[in-house]
């Protein structure tokens, strides 16, 4: 079965000190450090799983700069067989983002796609389902399980309370999937220089039908820091002295 | 990169084993988990199909410590095998969890644990130390990864730094560009990461115009010393360079500390590296510090299990710890520290202390910080 | 003067044949100028293969053979009898080497074949130049030296002195009988060492064609085979030997009170500044340890020792002596040093008291030693567990590659002695079994019997835990790692060649293998000569080896040199140099030269001249005269660059 996978590179902000872009509109990036997108990597693994059982090829597809070719060389590395970057335009959206890959999918023939629930950076969440309802495909989110028998795809999907739900769907289809799905596999370096002799295919939004100054339905408005609550306090000392602290005023709080 | 491991025999001379057992006779987990290393040798030459072999989770119990390979009467490569069939593991995507975890991020980030690269020396940043790109010096003060990011290890690098101000050593640390020495990466079996790391940080050192190392850590000592191919700049355990500094008078230790103290020499500075005298030197000059030795000491030291990447495995082992056998030894001679010259032998015997609920009895000191007290 | 060469292509069964084609050079040495005659031959060192040369030699009126076939080490002397059974002068003879140098080390046989014919030419163009030589007789001198007064030297001396030769028998230490004196029993009939050889010491101490020299040491050696000139220095013992009794009192009385470490007891005992080695030393004299003695190396001491002596034997005068002797041949039995485990960390030898060596576990075994022969820890106790580990020093990469041969024994036999007198818990652990010799196997199983453990298992690490010694390992054929905790550990320590073993060899001009041992002149069939004619080798020091086949050895050793002293005179062979008188300009550089010594300097007439018969033909005055003045026998100018045209032509 062919299985197309939609994945992305952003930064790592982990401990790392953020600034704000002079417009206001982002974060500075040039200092931090970058690796695939954590939903993807488990999207990417279980693509390969697939694989495994049942045969067919695995193409990884994203939207961004040069640098992108690293997350995609990984993918590879992971038991991709293609690697598709489309050039990200200027200005992007959720909706932007699943036009370009529609664009890109809609004449090829995949079973099934998948991508992450949402990107970690700014968690919308939005690119797989629009890209289910673009293409018209039958769709699932959250998906923590599949099974492929025949042309039909049988998920359970995660919700709150620990429930799952099971669904049925026809293939062609999308499925956004949910961290834990499967135990990632550990990529080698050795894996991953072999992997850099493999081809990615660079395309540019002329070549997939958009041009470049496509207009988005959002615009991030401003980003900035949340302000230093009043309500706020640091405790500061030894574990032990921070305890008896916290135990006064937890006291205090409670009216004892 | 295919590892084929029908070469391991002649790699690794297993042909030449003549099953004497001195492998596993001294090997420090051979009572914690089912690893033999005499019979690993064996089935390794005669088993055909050697992947199930190979993934048997107890391989990731060694802690590379080298005894056996260091006692071998017939010249059996062994820790070297272990360290080759989780290099064939680890192409293939087969380690455990947590070492795949401490790989990737060693990749990305520059250490195992995953920490930001930019904070990795935040510790240093109120004391006054020269960052190498900034500053000119000829001295590099390798840091290490747990000194960088540890809390308790901090300490360790903070005394250092004292200890080396005190004595007007002119030096300087790398700073954010410091990365994985690799040891431990070689040990848990990533050799393509461990090549690169050995390069970059070579040429690091060499563009950074320095004419000597000195490391916190043994394990970094150890890379730098005997597994860096082109590294041609001396490198020196920092209890070394203490020991020298106190021996020609450029370090007075004048206050009395006033305890009783043992010692546990790391694999990766003792039996491997053979620098026994030195932190000897420095714990028999504080004043009032009553040194003991523990019966398994220097050549015969008890491993501390934190290396080989254990510091990042779960599980595999069982029983009692190591390191809790150190503290009741420590314990029972009457020493009320524990003093030790590896981040990893201070973390590993810290909790030991805890788990034997000696926290009131013994404490572990690295010596760096013993030398500040005194000084 | 047309000279008629035969020249003779041996096939060597396969070893030559099947790498070079000895038909094409048979044929290609026809066209070598001088030939008369080329033939090839399966085996010509064979009867009929002999016989075809010397046919030819009468028939076709040959005068020079050349046999291309092994190295000459093998049948140059062969060869050479034809010719003089043929009377022809036997150095008209060549031999070209094409085997050892050619088909053993080349597998492409046309390219084989084409070396081969280089060689041939080289020998061909050598052989035409030789000259006809007469070798030297030289007499032997009576009379052996034998170094080393340990069970080897001692019965070599017997063997040698009963057959009616004189024997001058060297020791160093102030009593014969070496380490088999500080042995209790030895294995596999637990008979007690000093009872089965102290006839043999006495014997010595009485045998009229023995002279004993104890403090003795070899300084020098000069000569050859039969004439050797050995230069033995005596040391002072500062005891006249020919007034002490034996008595001890002289020991009772030294100030030294606490003595120093016993050599003999190997350190588990002391002994004071004058001391007898043990009570049933030979000779049983008192000596005097200069570096200990107070008055010798301080200076100062109220020599209590001379007071109490009744004999009037102590001597502080003494002085060393420089005693020269002339020998016919020289037997070397020095012995062995065991080896010294502090260079095994992981045993704490050293560390822990109750941690010995195979030979210290012999002397608190031993009746006379410091425990009077029983087993007990430094506290008097009696331990409850011994553990035997062999292999401590052998077998090891990081000691020494060879096997001692006799540990495995000696620790058996220990390992009995423990049981027997302490009922201990006993455990032995080795890697294999080595219970070679004649009863061996049987005093294995004997043992066995007794219930001593026998674990597979090399011992890796030893430390103490809760107040006992552990012994970690691994039962290997249980595959499982042990620790087993007892009082005390024996380590079964190896045999290594002597400390000063590189300086001995120096003395002597002989060789040591790999191991450090002395070298034999072939490791199978000649067994106890060196590479140096006339002296040969005895015991240990060529190789560990348990007490028969010491004797064993010790009598072949024997055996040889009386074989070469009954001959009365030897064939010495004639390529020795000489310097042209004409030509020599006195510089000297010859002299410098010779590692032999075998120049001098004639003062009056301002040139060098040989010494023939210190001279060993090894070439090197020949090579550094700037005259040519200085040329040998056999190896000419002449000749060597014929042999190097024919090679490189």
């Amino acid at each position: 079965m062919n299985i197309a996978v939609c994945i992305k590179r952003i930064p790592k902000t982990a401990e790392a000190d953020l600034f704000v872009e002079k417009d206001g509109r982002d974060i500075k990036k040039d200092h931090l450090v970058f690796h695939l997108n954590d939903w993807d990597g488990y999207a990417v693994r279980e693509a390969a799983l697939l694989k495994e059982k049942y045969g067919g090829e695995v193409t990884v597809i994203t939207v961004g700069p040069e640098e992108s070719k690293e997350v995609l060389t990984r993918c590879l590395a992971m038991g991709a067989d293609r690697a598709l970057r489309i050039e990200e335009p200027a200005a992007q959206d959720g909706q932007l983002i699943a036009k370009i890959l529609f664009q890109t999918i809609k004449n090829q023939s995949f079973d099934l796609i998948l991508t992450g629930v949402q990107a970690e950076d700014d968690n919308w969440g939005q690119v797989g389902v629009s890209l289910a309802q673009m293409l018209g495909f039958p769709h699932a989110a959250i998906v923590t399980h599949i099974d492929i028998t025949g042309d039909k795809a049988t998920v359970k999907r995660e919700l709150e309370g620990g429930i799952d739900e099971v669904l049925e769907l026809k293939l062609p289809a999308v499925l956004t999937i949910q961290t834990g799905i499967n135990e990632p596999k550990y990529v080698s370096l050795a894996a991953i220089l072999d992997a850099e002799d493999k081809e990615i295919k660079d395309l540019g939004m002329e070549e997939v039908g958009l041009t470049l100054g496509e207009s988005v339905d959002t615009k991030i408005d401003q980003v900035f820091f949340p302000p230093i609550g009043k309500m706020a306090e640091i405790l500061k000392g030894s574990p032990e002295e921070v305890v008896t602290q916290l135990t006064k005023i937890l006291k205090k709080k409670k009216g004892g | 990169m295919k590892i084929d491991p029908k070469t391991f025999v002649k790699d690794y001379q297993l042909n030449v084993c003549i099953q004497c057992g001195t492998c596993t006779g001294g090997c420090p987990v051979k009572f914690r988990s089912p690893l033999n290393m005499r019979r690993l040798v064996r089935e390794t030459i005669f088993t055909a199909n050697l992947s199930p072999l190979f993934k048997r989770p107890e391989l990731w119990a060694c802690t590379t410590c080298s005894t056996c390979s260091l006692r071998c009467p017939a010249g059996v490569k062994n820790v070297e095998l272990i360290m080759g069939i989780r290099n064939f593991l680890a192409n293939q995507g087969e380690v455990p969890s947590t070492i795949r975890d401490a790989l990737e991020n060693t990749l990305l980030q520059g250490n195992p644990w995953g920490r930001f690269r930019d904070r990795r020396a935040d510790w240093a940043k109120d004391l006054g130390v020269k960052i190498l790109g900034e500053a000119t010096t000829e001295t590099l003060l390798y840091v290490g990864c747990a000194p960088s990011y540890d809390p308790r290890v901090q300490n360790v690098s903070t005394a250092l730094v004292k200890i080396l101000q005190k004595a007007d050593i002119d030096f300087g640390i790398l700073g954010k560009k410091e990365s994985c020495c690799g040891n431990e990466i070689k040990r848990m079996g990533e050799q393509a990461l461990f090549k690169k790391l050995a390069k970059d940080n070579t040429n690091l050192f060499k563009k950074s115009g320095i004419k000597r190392i000195i490391t916190i850590s043994p394990h970094c000592f150890n890379a730098f010393k005997n597994e860096y191919p082109d590294l041609a700049i001396p490198v020196q355990h920092y209890t070394q360079v203490i020991a020298d500094l106190i021996e020609t008078g450029k370090l007075k230790l004048s206050k009395a500390l006033n305890l009783s103290a043992t010692y546990q020499d790391p694999c990766f500075l003792g039996k491997q590296n053979l620098v026994f005298d030195e932190p000897r030197k420095i714990l028999t000059s504080i004043p009032g510090l009553e040194f003991a030795e523990m019966e398994r000491s220097k050549h015969r030291s008890l491993c501390c299990e934190g290396g080989g990447g254990r510091m990042w495995a779960e599980g595999g082992t069982e029983g009692i710890r190591n390191g809790e056998i150190r503290i009741k030894e420590a314990h029972a001679l009457g020493a009320k520290v524990m003093a030790t010259a590896c981040p990893f032998c201070l973390l590993t015997l810290e909790d030991a202390v805890k788990i034997s609920g000696l926290t009131d009895q013994v404490v572990v000191k690295d010596i760096s910080e013993l030398v500040v007290e005194a000084m | 003067m047309k000279q008629k060469i035969g020249v003779y292509i041996c096939h060597c069964g396969t070893n030559i044949a099947a790498t070079v084609d000895c038909n094409e050079l048979a044929r290609f040495a026809g066209t070598l100028p001088g030939v008369k005659i080329a033939r090839d031959y399966r085996y010509l060192c064979s009867d009929p293969g002999q016989d075809l040369i010397k046919k030819d030699i009468r028939e076709l009126s040959i005068d020079r053979v050349v046999v291309a076939a092994c190295s000459p080490r093998m049948h140059e002397m062969t060869f050479r009898n034809v010719l003089s059974a043929e009377g022809l002068n036997p150095y008209f003879l060549n031999i070209a080497n094409i085997r050892e140098q050619c088909s053993w080390v080349h597998q492409d046989r046309e390219r084989a074949t084409e070396k081969a014919r280089h060689i041939l030419r080289a020998a061909v163009a050598r052989v035409l130049r030789q000259e006809a030589l007469t070798a030297r007789r030289v007499g032997i001198t009576p009379t052996v030296l034998v170094v080393g007064a340990g069970i080897a030297g001692i019965q070599a001396a017997l063997t040698i002195a009963n057959a009616g030769m004189k024997v001058s028998l060297v020791e160093r230490a102030p009593f014969i009988g070496g380490h088999m004196a500080q042995l209790d029993k030895t294995f596999p009939t637990l008979d007690c060492a000093s009872c089965i050889f102290t006839p043999k010491t006495v014997e010595v101490a009485r045998n009229n064609n023995i002279e004993l020299l104890v403090c003795s040491d070899v300084a020098e050696v000069k000569g050859y085979v039969g004439n050797f000139t050995v230069t033995i220095k005596k040391n002072p013992t500062f005891v006249d030997f020919s007034r002490c009794t034996g008595c001890g009192d002289c020991t009772e009385a030294c100030v030294l009170k606490k003595g120093v470490p016993s050599d003999f007891e190997e350190s588990m005992a002391t002994r004071r500044a004058i001391y007898i080695p043990f009570p049933q030393a030979v000779p049983l004299k008192a000596v005097v340890d200069k570096e200990s003695c107070l008055l010798l190396s301080k200076g100062k001491c109220k020599k209590s020792c001379v007071e109490a002596c009744k004999a009037t034997a102590i001597d502080f005068d003494q002085k060393e002596e420089m005693i020269e002797k002339e020998v016919g041949s020289i037997i070397i039995a020095t012995g062995y040093d065991p080896f010294d485990p502090h260079l095994l960390p992981q045993y704490g030898y050293g560390v822990y008291d109750p941690i010995v060596t195979g030979l210290q576990f012999e002397r608190l075994s031993s009746p006379s030693g410091p425990t009077q022969g029983e087993i007990l820890l430094k506290d008097g106790s009696v331990p409850k567990a011994i553990a035997f580990l062999h292999c401590i020093g052998s077998r090891d990469e990081n000691a020494n590659l060879h096997c001692s041969r006799i540990c495995c024994m000696a620790s058996m036999k220990q390992a009995h002695l423990a049981k027997e007198k302490t009922g201990a818990e006993i455990y032995e652990f080795y890697i294999d079994m080595n219970a070679f010799g004649k009863g061996y196997q049987e005093f294995y199983k004997r043992v066995r019997e007794e219930g001593i453990y026998f674990i597979r298992g090399k011992g890796s690490e030893i430390f103490k835990r809760d107040g006992r010694l552990v012994v970690a390992a691994e039962d290997t054929l249980l595959g499982t790692p042990i620790e087993i905790n007892v009082d005390m550990v024996v380590l079964g320590t190896g045999l290594t060649a002597r400390r000063d073993a590189e300086r001995v060899a120096q003395v002597f001009g002989i060789s040591r293998s790999a191991d450090g041992f002395f070298m034999e002149a072939h490791p199978k069939l000649r067994p106890v000569a060196t590479n140096v004619d006339g002296i040969f080798l005895a015991g240990c020091c060529q190789g560990p080896k348990d007490i028969p086949d010491t004797v064993a050895q010790a009598s072949a050793a024997a055996a040889e040199v009386m074989s070469l002293l009954t001959k009365g005179e030897i064939e010495v062979e004639p390529t020795t140099a000489s310097i042209d008188p004409d030509l020599c300009a006195g510089c000297k550089l010859c002299i410098e030269i010779c590692p032999y010594s075998a120049i001098d300097f004639l003062e009056m007439k301002g040139i060098s001249a040989v010494n023939e018969a210190l001279c060993k033909g090894c070439g090197a005055c020949t090579a550094i005269c700037p005259n040519k003045a200085a040329r040998q026998n056999h190896f000419t100018q002449d000749q060597v660059l014929a042999e190097v045209e024919g090679l490189a032509g």
